[in-house]
């Protein structure tokens, strides 16, 4: 019980430093690494707390830091002397909107090919395969040179 | 284009790591989920490429004003479509933006030109190049930046406004030329001066009837004529007082320039020494071609920090003519200065200080000893005055609450007290 006590204090413990860190990183950019890495850290401590098999809450977590990440870099945009032309101040919040649903996408189907791998059998061993093709295709046309 | 990674890049790249080695160390799978899209960022941001950016700068005109606003244009093109890029043109000391935005954002499609217009008011005299146009811009996903200047400086010259003067400094000699001073001498022209009696080779029509009629014997008048006289202006630009935006050497130039157009608007000759860490002289000379050689020179004059020692022997002797008038602006703050006036007014030369007062820009502590140093050194600069009007030079004040027009009333009052002394 002690024990657990301590857990949640943990969490709540790097929740608020990630928080302040976050709203330090506004004026100090610097420090968004830590913020975003304390905020993580408090998730890490709940799910040793809680130690599911499998938690679906990643994927709302990883979409919570993108957003978190992209407020703080649109939040240094306003801060700075340059104004948006009229009409164009609403294409970031849309943007930041469809990162944070592509996070969410991207973790899902992570934590959906994880949950695959722990059912075992041939499916496993075609994503595998699949992922392998996959990691290789970016490794070449990482290492390709821009094109002319 | 220089390229820039933003503060988010590290901070995914710290995250992603982090995330994936925690995942590895707890063997937690949901640690590797969250560390997906942040990982998929950075590989997407550190593959970004610099977008074509061309810019292209135009003003309207080269030459204004003090006050004046001047349109300028600003155009971009890109060749891919940019989400986001900053334009801004850099502004010189001096100019400042009237209308328009400046820096601004824009979002440009492939192939697209964007004119952007802006006004720019002249705030300060100043001889300048603008057209110094920044871009920065960003990689779709917006973690890299890249940033560039495009040079299309071109010069800039805001000439200074010239106050409204109805009266000026009359110098004690004139010259040969034709002008509009009255000269002392005797001769064909416009003043009457007095009556004499006839003598043979009078013209008939400078004969006075009326005197004649009351004589009984021919008598004629006589007359001053109007002639021109040469001028020196000596712009002191050792040192001088400045707050951030405005200093003594700013009004001394305004004043300047105001006594040269005026002077030149007479038919004198104006001449101009700069006498500072750098000497810069233009000897006397008559019409507008005159006028725009002095402008510019007074554009060129800085304060240009020196230990040498100079005096009146460095100023070349054409540029200061026997008997001509020497129009002194001059804060009074620099011993070589103040040493060379005072050899100037040894030497015989007409002299005239114009003392651009530093007061208006000094800010004095509260102490007892900063008031009685304060205290003090206005003691010293009454003396300086005094000295100077010892030796027969009229020294005006020039500040925020005096205009020139009274300043040079005084002088002229001074100079008509010291030539009755004289007597």
């Amino acid at each position: 019980m002690a024990a657990s006590s301590d857990a949640v204090g943990a969490v709540i413990g790097l929740g608020l430093v990630g928080a302040a860190l976050t709203g330090a990183a506004v004026v100090v950019p610097v420090v968004l690494g830590p913020a975003l890495a304390a905020l993580g850290g408090a998730y890490v401590a709940l799910l040793l707390i809680d130690e599911p098999p499998l938690d679906t809450r990643a994927a709302g977590v990883a979409m919570a830091l993108v957003v978190v990440g992209e407020l703080v870099g649109w939040a240094r945009e306003l801060a700075g002397a340059t104004r948006d032309e009229p009409g164009n101040a609403w294409r970031r919040p849309v943007w930041i909107a469809g990162m944070g649903m592509g996070a969410l996408g991207l973790a899902w189907g992570v934590l959906a090919v994880a949950d695959l791998a722990r059912l075992q059998g041939l499916a496993i061993e075609a994503v595998g395969a699949m992922a392998a093709l996959a990691a290789l295709l970016v490794v070449r046309r990482g290492t390709a040179g821009p094109e002319a | 284009m220089k390229r820039a990674g933003d503060a988010r890049l590290g901070a995914y790249a710290v995250l992603a790591a982090a995330a994936l080695v925690t995942a590895l160390a707890l063997r937690r799978t949901e640690l590797a989920a969250i560390a997906a899209p942040f990982a998929l960022l950075v590989a997407l941001g550190v593959r970004a490429q610099p977008p074509r950016l061309r810019a292209w700068f135009e003003l309207d005109r080269e030459r204004a004003l003090e006050g004046d606003v001047l349109d300028a244009t600003v155009t971009v093109r890109s060749d891919q479509a940019v989400d986001r890029v900053e334009v801004g043109l850099a502004l010189p000391d001096g100019v400042e933006l009237a209308e328009g935005r400046n820096p601004v954002a824009l979002r440009l499609s492939a192939g697209e030109e964007r004119e952007l217009p802006l006004r720019l008011r002249c705030v300060r005299w100043s001889s300048v190049e603008i057209g110094e146009v920044w871009l920065r811009t960003r990689d779709q996903i917006g973690l890299v930046r890249f940033e560039g200047r495009i040079d299309r400086r071109r010069p800039l010259k805001i000439y200074p406004t010239a106050e409204r003067l109805r009266i000026l400094v009359s110098p004690a000699h004139t010259q040969a030329a034709t002008g509009s001073e009255v000269a002392r001498l005797r001769a064909e022209g416009l003043e009457f001066a007095d009556t004499r009696p006839f003598v043979p080779g009078d013209r008939v029509r400078t004969i006075n009837w009326r005197a004649t009629a009351r004589r009984g014997s021919l008598v004629v008048n006589e007359r001053h004529p109007e002639r021109n006289a040469d001028v020196v202006v000596f712009l002191d630009s050792f040192a001088e007082a400045r707050t951030s935006d405005e200093g003594t050497l700013e009004q001394a130039v305004r004043t300047a320039a105001t006594v040269a157009s005026r002077y030149l608007e007479r038919r004198d000759r104006v001449g101009l020494v700069a006498f500072g860490g750098i000497l810069r002289w233009l000897e006397p000379g008559g019409g507008l071609v005159q006028q725009y050689r002095l402008v510019d020179a007074l554009l060129e004059t800085g304060v240009e920090f020196s230990y040498a020692w100079k005096d009146v022997d460095v100023i070349p002797a054409r540029t200061l003519p026997p008997r001509a008038l020497v129009v002194a602006v001059t804060p009074l703050l620099d011993e070589r200065s103040i040493g060379a006036l005072l050899d100037l007014r040894g030497r015989g030369h007409d002299l005239v200080v114009l003392e651009i007062s530093p007061e208006p820009f000094l800010e004095p502590g509260r102490d007892r000893s900063d008031l009685a140093a304060l205290r003090l050194w206005r003691l010293q600069r009454a003396e300086l005055r005094a000295r100077f009007e010892r030796l027969g030079a009229a020294v005006a004040t020039l500040d925020d609450e005096i205009t020139m027009e009274e300043a040079l009333e005084g002088v002229r009052a001074y100079r008509r007290h010291a030539r009755l002394v004289q007597r």
